[in-house]
């Protein structure tokens, strides 16, 4: 039996983790100030760093590290503080999550504002962030079935922010 | 993007019809998420980060061991000597509550010897006693009632348990 070599990263090789740390680290920061993190970029950071010090592989990678920017965010913890590297070094004008928070329409986020917090954060989790259900319940620590349940109820009660009087219409 | 996780790559059309109409619900313009080119920078600061993971888990490695260590010893120390302790007091009490006990059955031997001895000096007076006649010893006893007297002349002493002088007699004065 073939034994597959270890990967560098926990995204693969060098490059892939580059990759997959462009991509994921300004929606980190994002994430984390949505949750009123002082110091989101120092989260962000520490995510990464713990994820690769882990000697035992993750499964989901991404979901572990939305989870503990998550828990760090809520605990109000700043680590790292002096290895600050401030998101706006790294990043160009207009990519930045302040502008990724732009180019959702004011009327998305009036929408989004609604919904309960429960269904709202599970719902940002899968269609703002693109995630999967099982990476959300990895994140939010809860079974599939229920990250389900919450998307669908956001989902019904969305539909019926759009169509006030589309209750009585399924009712009849 | 290869370094996609299977869990979103294999994900369920109806998973991805679901997004899709949640999307038009909000208004969300679909995009594509994972199709960020790394600059330069973000390249550093990936880097940055993944030495200092690696310096954390080089120098973490021997941390666990001292501080399990430093923090366990007195512990240890606090439960054995109390085993110790408990132990040492457990066998003295053992030795006492076996001194006590033998203490007794030697006592115990002693009373029951004095009691037999005290017997054996008692019978030679009881046997030489005057042998009285039946018809008297009846008459005495049916006045007394202490004895009884058979028909052949026997003579039946009452047997009394023996207790030895020394405990339930007083000496008599002048004696």
């Amino acid at each position: 039996m073939q034994v597959l070599p270890k990967p560098e990263t926990p995204f693969g090789d060098i490059t892939q983790f580059h990759e997959a740390f462009a991509t994921l680290y300004p929606r980190l920061v994002g994430y984390g100030r949505r949750y009123g993190a002082g110091y989101p970029e120092d989260i962000a950071q520490e995510a990464f760093v713990i994820l690769m010090q882990r000697e035992e592989p993750v499964e989901h990678p991404t979901a572990f590290l939305y989870g503990t920017v998550r828990t760090l965010a809520l605990t109000e913890r700043r680590p790292m503080k002096n290895q600050n590297l401030s998101l706006e070094v790294v990043l160009e004008p207009g990519k930045g999550p302040e502008a990724e928070e732009h180019l959702l329409h004011r009327e998305v986020r009036e929408r989004m504002q609604t919904l309960s917090p429960t269904f709202r954060e599970a719902l940002w989790l899968f269609v703002v962030e693109g995630l999967s259900i099982r990476e959300i319940s990895d994140i939010l620590e809860i079974p599939e079935a229920t990250v389900k349940t919450r998307i669908h109820r956001a989902k019904a009660q969305l539909k019926d922010q759009l169509n006030p009087s589309g209750g009585v219409h399924v009712l009849a | 993007m290869s370094w996609l996780e299977p869990a979103r790559i294999h994900e369920s059309a109806e998973d991805r019809d679901l997004r899709e109409s949640l999307g038009q619900l909000l208004g969300f313009s679909a995009r594509r998420f994972f199709d960020v080119e790394p600059t330069s920078k973000m390249i550093a600061l990936a880097e940055d980060l993944r030495r200092e993971a690696l310096r954390r888990r080089h120098t973490s490695r021997r941390k666990p061991v001292w501080m399990l260590l430093a923090a366990g010893l007195p512990l240890a120390l606090a439960v054995s000597a109390l085993g110790s302790w408990g132990f040492q007091h457990k066998q003295r009490a053992d030795a006492l509550t076996a001194a006590v006990a033998q203490k007794e059955v030697e006592l115990q031997n002693m009373v029951k010897t004095a009691g037999e001895r005290q017997v054996q000096g008692t019978q030679p007076t009881l046997v030489s006693a005057p042998v009285v006649s039946a018809p008297v010893l009846a008459k005495n006893t049916t006045l007394h009632g202490k004895g009884k007297a058979r028909p052949n002349g026997e003579l039946v002493l009452e047997v009394k348990t023996y207790q030895s002088p020394s405990l339930d007699t007083q000496p008599v004065k002048g004696q």
